[in-house]
């Protein structure tokens, strides 16, 4: 996963969650207001920038499965807590 | 086009529809065999301004399987960038393409440019692969468009000598010709008629529906394709790179088929430009290999699947279909008393499982490819796998005198041995369907009459003699949507 790490995924500083997809509906893309974002608690590595797209799917909220696809690559997490904080952010 | 927008995701994704695979050894050089892998189908040639293309945003491959086993030992990768030269113009051309030239040539008066990279991947058995560019930015053609925008067409874009859309190649080893680009549509058929409850015109008065028998039309007279054609060493495909002599050594086998990808995630109107981007692996939309399967076989709510799977799931999720196939059942009930010896063969043979199938036949010549010993200095079978592959058989040569209905024609150049540019494929499976092929599995079958003289009525464009054996496109000018050209059978 070059390039890739959980601690770029968390940060809001320079990207966007594309696509979150959850079973069942899915809302029209609400803005983040970055101003009111808390701070990171995972800082990135510094010189990270996206190249493309970072696009996570959830695939299974309470497994916490993660589906990333960045370039022609896809990647599968598992992380309960990054799901649900996804799932969170578009109640 | 035997594959055309057979299945409903595909039929709404022109760009990546594959709709004929050919492969055959080349009749004017037998060292070397051609494959050529069309897509874009149903192109009225004067369908601007925006012509037609292949996609940037596609993976076309064109995959070999040398052992036997249904897997891609061997895959040709193609990749297209489009470019448009000339900032502010609405038009594909502004002047005259009076000559094949680079994107971004001064002095051009080419718009909208298509070029390429070929790629040929080596599969090793230790689960690596091996790729090695053939080509980088090779020059597609532009479309026919006309007298004006494209003059002298094939002299221009295709001439015996200089400058030319045919493009040669000799990297690492590995040798031969590539062209990609707009084509004339070889593929016949009646699709009107054939897809009307299936009628076939010279037969109509015998249809449960009856009217007057009639010629048949063919539907692709005067439609263009994009083609993918290859011309390569046989000795670049084979097992271990042998050159095979014995018809009957299963290492005189190959399997073909093509393959259209994207990948999995699409955002629309992603890009500055308001394209759609892809991100994530290249996943398979589009699958051929032999000619009608997933057209004539294939139930429609399977239809998307079994062009997402490869051909190794044929074997087992898809097998029903091959050893009972629907068409067989209906021709009894569409063409009354017409055959009745398959009706009754169909009420004893019925089995959907590799150990039992209704139809060993049509396993045998579309799935298994036909073993040595049915008929004389002749297999199609190259291993175990049950694997729809047009597979062709290399140590055989190509025919003097070609008959378009190949192995039934008593032609063993001819399908299913590979697929010629002229094999009447429609013919020659509804002819196996109805029966004809059974003698080859049970010997106390007796085909019905009718069986070796079912037809739709048509006839396609001659062939060229030489690389890519496709004809000149039809100049949009000269062929406009609302004036069908050529298309009496």
């Amino acid at each position: 996963m070059a390039g890739l790490s959980r601690r770029n995924f968390l940060s809001r500083g320079s990207m966007t969650v594309v696509a979150a997809g959850v079973a069942g509906s899915m809302p029209a893309i609400a803005t983040t207001a970055t101003s009111a974002a808390p701070e990171a608690s995972v800082a990135l590595e510094e010189g990270s920038a996206l190249e493309g797209p970072l696009i996570a799917q959830v695939t299974n909220l309470q497994q916490g499965a993660i589906s990333l696809f960045s370039g022609e690559q896809e990647f599968q997490i598992f992380d309960r807590d990054l799901a649900a904080k996804l799932f969170n952010a578009i109640k | 086009m035997s594959s055309h927008r057979e299945a409903p995701q595909i039929s709404k994704d022109p760009t990546a529809d594959s709709s004929d695979l050919y492969a055959f050894v080349s009749p004017d050089d037998p060292s070397t065999v051609t494959l050529i892998a069309n897509y874009v189908p149903l192109q009225a040639p004067d369908g601007g301004p925006n012509f037609y293309e292949f996609g940037d945003d596609v993976l076309y491959s064109i995959n070999i399987d040398n052992d036997g086993d249904g897997e891609a030992n061997i895959a040709y990768h193609f990749r297209f960038t489009t470019v448009n030269n000339i900032p502010g113009s609405f038009l594909y051309n502004n002047g005259p393409i009076t000559e094949l030239t680079k994107p971004g040539t001064a002095g051009s008066n080419w718009n909208r440019q298509q070029t390429y990279h070929l790629t040929r991947v080596d599969f090793h058995k230790n689960g690596k692969k091996t790729s090695t560019v053939l080509g980088k930015s090779i020059l597609v053609p532009p479309c026919n468009i006309g007298p004006r925008s494209t003059p002298d067409y094939e002299n221009t874009f295709l001439p015996s000598s200089g400058k030319s859309a045919v493009h040669s190649f000799d990297k690492d080893g590995y040798s031969g010709k590539v062209f990609a680009g707009q084509r004339a549509d070889a593929f016949f058929v009646d699709l009107g008629s054939v897809f009307d409850l299936g009628t076939l015109r010279p037969f109509q008065n015998l249809h449960l529906i009856p009217s007057a028998a009639a010629a048949g039309i063919n539907s692709l007279g005067g439609s263009n394709v994009h083609s993918l054609a290859l011309q390569v060493p046989i000795e670049e495909l084979t097992h271990k790179g042998h050159k095979p002599s014995d018809p009957e050594s299963p290492h005189a086998v190959i399997g073909v088929w093509t393959t259209a990808s994207r990948q999995k995630i699409r955002m629309t109107a992603a890009s500055k430009k308001g394209e759609d981007t892809g991100t994530g692996p290249w996943t398979q939309v589009s699958r051929l290999g032999n000619p009608l399967v997933n057209e004539a076989l294939i139930g429609i709510e399977d239809k998307d699947k079994w062009n997402a799977e490869p051909p190794t799931k044929d074997g087992t999720r898809f097998f029903g279909y091959f050893a009972n196939p629907l068409l067989a059942k209906l021709l009894n009930v569409l063409y009354p008393g017409v055959f009745p010896n398959l009706a009754s063969y169909i009420k004893k043979n019925h089995g959907t499982t590799p150990s039992k199938p209704g139809r060993p036949d049509l396993v045998a010549i579309l799935l298994s490819g036909i073993p040595a010993g049915i008929v004389p200095g002749f297999r199609t079978n190259g291993g175990d796998a049950l694997a729809d592959m047009l597979r062709l058989n290399v140590a055989i040569p190509p025919s003097s005198d070609p008959d378009s209905l190949g192995v039934l024609g008593g032609d063993l150049a001819g399908f299913p041995n590979g697929r010629r540019v002229g094999d009447n494929v429609v013919a020659i499976e509804l002819r196996a369907i109805a029966g004809a092929t059974l003698p080859l599995v049970d010997p106390s079958y007796t085909p019905d009459g009718a069986a070796s003289l079912l037809t739709d009525g048509t006839s396609g464009p001659d062939a060229l003699s030489a690389f890519p054996y496709l004809a000149t496109p039809y100049s949009g000018y000269a062929t406009p949507d609302t004036t069908p050209v050529g298309h009496t059978g």
